[in-house]
């Protein structure tokens, strides 16, 4: 690592922690690219911390790059943005930054709001529609602390082609995977770039780089998002394995069958819930809760903890979801 | 419909906040701080759940613009002082119809 290399950390599963190491050229290129896909902004309002890469590119070294003032309302998302009239101002958002941004209104030409970290939420969805025909314009990027931006999308109230994602000019998508060009078939996400990062102690970055991510092809540059291809779910940035999860508290609790259920949430975009059944009534979801806060520490628990009768469960052992829904109603909800 | 005593309404916040941050809120006294009497657990992103759980709870909505949220959202007492206004307001906009 040289003086001018940065550091970003990733949460790994069950807590321990990768860190990943961009040249500031890498960090420099990225943000020229970023600037270009966002076009003139005047000032910017940062709701990302800067401890995470994203945060760190958009409201810190842009702002720096296009020479104009930053605010950081990360510990306020509550707060509104002040703007004077015609200034074009960058929202750098978190999933929570929408339910805010619903309460705008008048003439917001020029205000650009750039969406990362998770996926879109109906907050987003909701303040997209408020907002139509105000001038407001919002940005998705796509991207990961391992790669940096890999693809950008217009967010709009009733997009033509919502799920097209297209590659920033210097990523390529490793279509090696898909055996039928004709018929394009799901893939994970695979890039190539010059902006990977290095794992700490590596002299060179890994290449390509698989995402947890499934994406159809749409020609060379373009790409369908289908969504995650595992179990990985991500909450305020922390990774979190649910599978991981499942095996904690099987372990804990010997005899407790259970799964976890990823969920959308509207204000950390992902979230996920327990499901457990407990012959001896002896395990309360404050256990469990209690266990997962001690084993995953820095990570949410779940956003609820019910014990049904049963995991209902297919003859092949594979969880009955419609099944273990209908039965969590009514069932026994503990308070987290 | 029926309009909310103040005790319920209190009662619903407790039990909604509940969820988020645990049983420690049934001990809180209402005009307890409630960054200060929990701490981390009531973090910045928590204390926006929470406003997205007190909106579902009693179906109003928060408008960041118009009102303070970091003051109204403070402590229990001014919760529910804040949403039994939201309350009396769609009352009277739906009597006047």
């Amino acid at each position: 690592m040289t003086s001018t290399d940065e550091e970003f950390a990733t949460s790994g599963t069950c807590g321990e922690s990768v860190v990943w190491t961009r040249t500031r050229d890498q960090l420099f290129s990225e943000v020229t690219l970023l600037a270009e896909v966002l076009g003139p902004v005047d000032r910017v309002v940062n709701y990302a911390p800067t401890t995470h890469l994203y945060g760190r590119l958009l409201g810190d070294l842009l702002p720096a790059h296009l020479n104009v003032p930053v605010r950081h309302l990360w510990d306020t998302p509550w707060q509104v943005p002040d703007r004077t009239p015609g200034e074009r101002v960058l929202l750098v958002c978190l999933p929570s930054t929408w339910l805010m941004l619903r309460s705008l209104a008048g003439d917001l030409g020029g205000v650009i709001a750039v969406h990362s970290t998770g996926p879109v939420t109906p907050a987003t969805r909701q303040t997209l529609t408020r907002l139509a025909g105000s001038g407001f314009r919002a940005v998705e990027i796509l991207g990961s602390t391992e790669t940096g931006a890999v693809a950008h999308r217009t967010l709009s109230p009733r997009p033509a082609r919502a799920s097209v994602w297209t590659l920033f000019p210097d990523v390529d998508l490793v279509t090696d995977l898909v055996t039928d060009p004709v018929s394009p078939t799901e893939q994970p996400l695979r890039v190539r770039g010059p902006r990977n990062a290095r794992l700490a102690g590596q002299d060179r970055p890994a290449e390509p780089v698989s995402l947890e991510d499934l994406v159809r092809p749409v020609g060379k540059r373009q790409f369908e998002l289908l969504g995650r291809a595992t179990r990985l779910i991500k909450i305020n940035g922390r990774r979190l394995r649910l599978d991981d999860v499942e095996h904690e508290v099987r372990v804990r609790f010997p005899g407790v069958d259970l799964v976890c259920l990823p969920r959308r949430d509207e204000v950390r975009a992902e979230h996920y819930e327990l499901f457990y059944a407990d012959d001896t009534g002896l395990v309360t979801g404050q256990d469990v809760q209690a266990a997962l806060a001690k084993a995953f520490q820095g990570v949410p628990v779940p956003r609820r903890v019910v014990r049904v009768a049963a995991v209902p469960r297919s003859a092949t052992g594979k969880v009955r979801i419609d099944r273990l829904l209908a039965a969590a109603r009514g069932a026994v909800e503990n308070a987290l | 419909m029926t309009q909310l005593t103040d005790t319920e309404i209190v009662t619903r916040i407790r039990s909604v906040l509940g969820r988020t941050l645990g049983d420690a809120v049934d001990h809180l006294a209402q005009d307890a701080d409630l960054a200060q009497a929990l701490g981390e657990r009531y973090d910045s992103l928590t204390a926006m759940e929470c406003i997205t759980a007190i909106e579902g709870e009693f179906d109003i909505e928060v408008d960041f613009v118009a009102h303070d949220v970091r003051h109204w959202f403070a402590t229990v007492a001014r919760m529910a002082r804040f949403v039994g206004d939201r309350l009396e307001d769609r009352a009277l906009l739906r009597s006047e119809r």
